[in-house]
């Protein structure tokens, strides 16, 4: 696999802002601050630190100043989409104003890729929906695309709103968190909490603009064991971490910094938990956890998470998770040194069987 | 480019109810998948000829113009108009790509899995990402599947490819079924 680099990395999150509000935060160890808006919904929601602002129009200008940062032109660019809601929230926005429920109204995919075509002339747009792995399989689609000499450039646009299909449907599968606290491979965690996100990145062969990260590849595979979790033994999770290596040339005992899934469920985290136990050798890479400055933010959190955690790599050491003692896996109780160049392996799992691990540098 | 090894084309009645659809699939297949929506009802039908043709490891790629219509009415109707919880198995299909783990389920293949939503110029994209795992020797086949079921249809095609010399010149699914083999 040739590596691709990724610069002008962007994200709007509960943690900040911009990005390096969320980094600067992150780095420090801080949480987010809960929306309890919905007594119907225990444990409340991470909804994005600025003010509320239309979707598409956010969204346009987070395409137009991803753009401009790189001195891009859309028509130089792919658009990877990745999303698990897309607009649905609109059509709900307008339901809860009144407008009848219509089947003929309802979106097509098509009509998502067309209001963003309405404001720029990309080469083309393509919208990835593979649940919680959609950002992580539009980073490595962008790779592998740039990789055929497909395309010149990737943009990819990850992006989760909020919406209450999504938060009553979680809560629904009971698995949300409703303590408030969220603590991926804590013995007493008690599920997720979802968080708004929007993020950009530009994938390219070679390193433009002030370069962020190193994307080495990576592999993404379907477990038919069940639709909503991966197989409790962990042994799909180790095959495509296995095979992420494979693809990369790399060794389990390259990798210096093990960025896990951890969405603080039963069930993903144990899978997650006996698959790393399953590859890794002891003593095992330096692990970390993302969701709990984030929130899960579902179809983004393959470049959230990644954004977010580059930006701090940056800022200064990762920091200690707060309950390292009591956690299922050795973290770290003191803040992480994680050396320039070091090699980071990411999971993503997602509904529908989709299990994704990639590896990158930072730059 | 590829080399077209089958393909296959389904165009059914757009008022065919789900259960008509299950029907048709219970011909194929001894043990049916429980809970399945019309979108994924639809991507086997494409799929099942498939059955046992293809190689381990095979990608499996997606494309649809509309989610499960039938299903996303249902969960906004619970959700926004009623205020109720939704029912779990509605929700799970509608936030992953819950069509393309039936497909791999039935197919028993667990390689890479793509959803894409694409509607009027599918192939092209569908294309791309199989060439992309194909080139990259990520895959040693790919199997293609484009569901329709906007404007009042209910259709679909398939198409099964390896590495090869054929280019389409306008990605249109006519000039996958009259590639020579």
């Amino acid at each position: 696999m040739t590596p691709v680099y990724l610069s002008q990395l962007q994200l709007q999150s509960a943690l900040g802002g911009t990005l390096a509000q969320a980094a600067s935060g992150y780095i420090q160890g801080k949480l987010p601050g809960l929306t309890s808006d919905n007594a119907a919904l225990p444990g409340g929601y991470f909804a994005v630190d600025a003010p509320q602002q239309h979707l598409h129009s956010r969204l346009q200008q987070l395409l137009q100043s991803t753009l401009d940062a790189a001195g891009l032109n859309a028509a130089d660019c792919l658009l990877l989409v990745a999303s698990t809601a897309l607009d649905v929230s609109l059509m709900e926005q307008r339901l809860a104003q009144g407008e009848a429920l219509s089947m003929v109204k309802l979106p097509a995919f098509d009509d998502f890729a067309a209001s963003i075509s309405a404001e720029f002339n990309f080469a083309a747009i393509r919208i990835i929906n593979t649940a919680c792995t959609s950002a992580a399989n539009a980073l490595l689609y962008g790779q592998r695309m740039l990789q055929a000499g497909l395309y010149q450039r990737v943009l990819v646009l990850a992006f989760e709103p909020p919406g209450n299909i999504t938060r009553t449907g979680f809560s629904a599968l009971e698995l949300t968190s409703h303590s408030g606290q969220y603590r991926p491979f804590h013995p007493q965690r008690d599920g997720l909490i979802l968080g708004e996100a929007y993020a950009t990145a530009i994938l390219s062969s070679t390193a433009d603009k002030a370069p962020q990260a190193v994307l080495l590849g990576g592999y993404s595979a379907c477990d038919t064991h069940n639709i909503t979790t991966t197989a409790e033994d962990g042994s799909h999770i180790a095959a495509v971490m296995q095979q992420a290596l494979q693809q990369t040339a790399l060794q389990s005992s390259d990798v210096s910094l093990l960025k896990l899934h951890g969405t603080a469920t039963a069930a993903n985290d144990s899978a997650e938990h006996n698959g790393v136990m399953r590859l890794f050798s002891q003593p095992l890479p330096a692990l970390t956890v993302l969701k709990p400055y984030l929130g899960h933010t579902l179809g983004a959190c393959g470049l959230s998470e990644l954004a977010l955690l580059f930006a701090g790599l940056q800022q200064g050491p990762l920091p200690a998770l707060p309950y390292a003692t009591a956690a299922s896996l050795p973290f770290s109780s003191a803040p992480q040194h994680i050396a320039a160049q070091a090699v980071i392996m990411a999971n993503f799992f997602g509904f529908g069987g989709n299990n994704a691990s990639l590896l990158l540098r930072s730059c | 480019m590829f080399s077209v090894i089958a393909q296959h084309q389904l165009q059914l009645d757009a008022s065919t109810s789900d259960k008509a659809l299950k029907l048709q699939l219970s011909q194929h297949l001894s043990q049916m998948p429980r809970r399945m929506d019309r979108l994924a009802l639809l991507t086997l039908l494409l799929a099942v000829p498939f059955r046992g043709q293809l190689k381990p490891g095979c990608g499996i790629y997606l494309a649809a113009d509309y989610p499960s219509l039938a299903n996303m009415y249902a969960l906004l109707d619970t959700v926004v108009v009623q205020q109720q919880l939704p029912k779990p198995f509605e929700f799970v299909n509608s936030v992953s790509n819950a069509a393309c783990f039936y497909a791999a389920q039935m197919l028993q293949l667990d390689g890479p899995n793509m959803f894409i939503g694409a509607g009027n110029a599918p192939w092209q994209a569908l294309a791309e990402l199989a060439y992309a795992d194909l080139h990259c020797n990520v895959v040693p086949e790919a199997l293609l599947i484009r569901c329709l079921q906007g404007n009042n249809q209910l259709s679909g095609e398939a198409v099964q490819l390896r590495a090869g010399n054929w280019q389409p010149a306008q990605w249109q699914f006519s000039e996958f079924a009259a590639a020579p083999r």
